[in-house]
């Protein structure tokens, strides 16, 4: 049983997850008035919440463009039930837009898989435990039931309330950033970058966002965002799923700025120094190249027998050229697949396999 | 009144709480050096289990034992695992249980096993020891008993079938095993679950008081 557990894992981490269905859309929502808190509830679909301080904040008749849980596949858009804190009022103006469409060619890139450790006690909660309660055995020994009481509670009072310090809690992240050649362009090729994002339960997006997906498919999402900082540029929103859902955000690369993909000759990146990458050929061979440093020429082929994780290569269209890495600072991944005309062309040196 | 003195010396607190403390705290332990979490996927039923129902599971359990006659078990010996409790039940909350049903949940746990110890002390120091110790079997382990004979009859998984589920809700001890065998991939099911077993722990809470309380009014009346 636990081997069969085991392989399960092991297969259910090598598969790309294709959550697909994208829950942002976009509402606006007129506040007039002293405001503390709205709260836009989408019944099935989730909530929307905007949180202010204490005081609140005052609002002219200001029209705001809001995040809202929404159901691309079903097309389903509910009219939300909307409360408001603080004196001031709320209104609901409806449908505002979808996210901006993202390029087709990274529509169908697979999503980096989000796998979580439990928590891990620290070893000096352990100790903590063993000291209170070996405090609390003696004095019930010594038959002072309260003092007992007292230790025991204390302990798990420190242990309850500072959890933090005595909890290590897994928060990584698994990113992906995927680059498609568009096609040849004025400035050489022009490319789409769109950085993948994945976490459990709980994910950052902000205006940018081009999709939010969730698994499991149709779980309700609460969508938290800061009413002082309410405006088309805020990047602080939070979206949160039921335990153990997993999200995706996606959005539009912003990482270097400048030239990160050289192919006029041989191929350059300026993304970051990349501890392991690896060519794919249009013929889906894929060599291995080792580590390669940032605003170096394509490093030479390396003998490797383990290939990149399975679910980078799933999804990929077929038939073209495509890089795969690692970078080496927060192992984010890299993927850029380039158009099929610029695979032809010859136009740069691309590695082969041995 | 040397004899007196040699009871006084008599430790109040034993082997079992220091065995119910290691049992659960076994499996933070094997959290904190990786014995569970780098093998299993969250998913899966071993790290998916509630560290809280692990920690409160054998304390339920032994409190309720019942005591021979005279013997000395207080709930107040439970005080020794609440930093356990405490530190459970934060890496619960922290895995993505709701801190509400979370302290629900370990509340009615705590009510259980302090009622248990309860019931068995007063029936350990009353004429009712034998039917308390019936009334624990048929009630705690009862249950529990048929829960597996449902998952073994059924599926062969003895705590997977809802039948066997339903079953294990009526004893303290099953619910807790319910709770802890939840996969953290579906709906929390905790608020819900523990009323049956806190009936269960109420009954045999009052039940050597009742009796005990009956047979004196029969010895008066005879």
């Amino acid at each position: 049983m636990r081997a069969i557990l085991l392989v399960l894992w092991i297969a259910s981490c090598c598969t790309p997850a294709f959550a697909g269905e994208n829950r942002l859309g976009f509402g606006r929502i007129a506040l007039d008035g002293n405001v503390r808190s709205v709260r836009l509830d989408f019944g099935p679909l989730g909530t929307t919440t905007l949180q202010g301080q204490a005081e609140g904040r005052t609002f002219a008749d200001t029209t705001f463009r809001i995040p809202i849980p929404a159901s691309g596949k079903t097309g389903a858009l509910l009219v939300p039930t909307v409360t408001s804190e603080g004196g001031g009022e709320a209104r609901y103006l409806g449908w505002d837009s979808a996210p901006a469409p993202m390029a087709d060619p990274l529509k169908l890139r697979s999503l980096p898989p989000v796998l979580r450790e439990l928590p891990r006690p620290t070893v000096l909660s352990l100790l903590l435990i063993v000291l209170s309660a070996f405090g609390a055995w003696l004095a019930r020994r010594a038959e002072r039931p309260l003092t007992a009481l007292a230790i025991g509670m204390a302990g798990a009072a420190a242990l309850l309330g500072w959890s933090q310090a005595f909890l290590r809690v897994d928060s990584s992240v698994a990113r992906v950033v995927d680059f498609a050649g568009l096609g040849p362009s004025a400035s050489g090729l022009a490319w789409a970058g769109v950085e993948t994002t994945g976490r459990y339960e709980q994910i950052n997006l902000g205006g940018s966002t081009l999709s939010l997906e969730v698994l499991p498919e149709g779980s309700p999402l609460s969508l938290v965002l800061s009413l002082d900082q309410l405006g088309p540029t805020c990047e602080d929103w939070q979206a949160g799923g039921p335990r153990a859902s997993r999200l995706w955000v996606r959005r539009p690369w912003s990482g270097n700025e400048g030239r990160w993909l050289e192919t006029s000759g041989d191929v350059t990146q300026d993304m970051g120094d990349f501890q392991a990458s690896w060519a794919r050929s249009s013929a889906s061979e894929v060599t291995a190249l080792g580590p390669w440093s940032a605003g170096e020429a394509c490093p030479e082929p390396v003998f490797e027998a383990q290939g990149p994780p399975s679910w980078l290569l799933s999804g990929l269209p077929t038939g073209r050229e495509a890089l795969i890495g690692q970078l080496a600072s927060g192992g984010t991944w890299v993927r850029a697949v380039w158009p099929p005309s610029e695979g032809a062309s010859g136009a740069r040196t691309w590695p082969r396999p041995r | 009144m040397g004899g007196l003195e040699r009871t006084r010396k008599v430790p109040s607190v034993g082997f079992i709480p220091l065995l119910c403390l290691v049992l659960g705290a076994t499996p933070l332990a094997l959290d904190a050096f990786g014995g569970l979490g780098d093998a299993w996927p969250r998913e899966s039923l071993p790290a998916g289990l509630s560290r809280t129902a692990l920690a409160l599971l054998p304390w339920i359990f032994c409190m309720g034992l019942p005591l021979a006659k005279g013997g000395r078990r207080s709930a107040l010996d439970c005080a020794v695992g609440l930093p356990v409790f405490g530190l459970a039940i934060a890496s619960d909350a922290a895995a993505g249980l709701a801190l509400q049903d979370l302290l629900f949940c370990a509340g009615s746990g705590v009510l259980m096993l302090v009622g248990l110890a309860r019931g068995a002390r007063v029936a350990s120091k009353s004429s009712s020891g034998q039917l308390y110790g019936f009334a624990w079997l048929l009630l705690v382990l009862g249950p529990v008993a048929i829960a597996l004979a449902f998952g073994f009859s059924e599926s062969g998984a003895p705590l997977s079938p809802d039948e066997a589920g339903r079953w294990l809700q009526y004893s303290p001890v099953g619910w807790c095993l319910t709770w802890a065998a939840e996969n953290p991939g579906l709906e929390p099911r905790l608020a819900s679950a523990p009323y049956a077993a806190l009936l269960v722990t109420a009954a045999l809470v009052l039940l050597p008081s009742l009796a005990s309380r009956s047979s004196v009014a029969g010895g008066e009346d005879s």
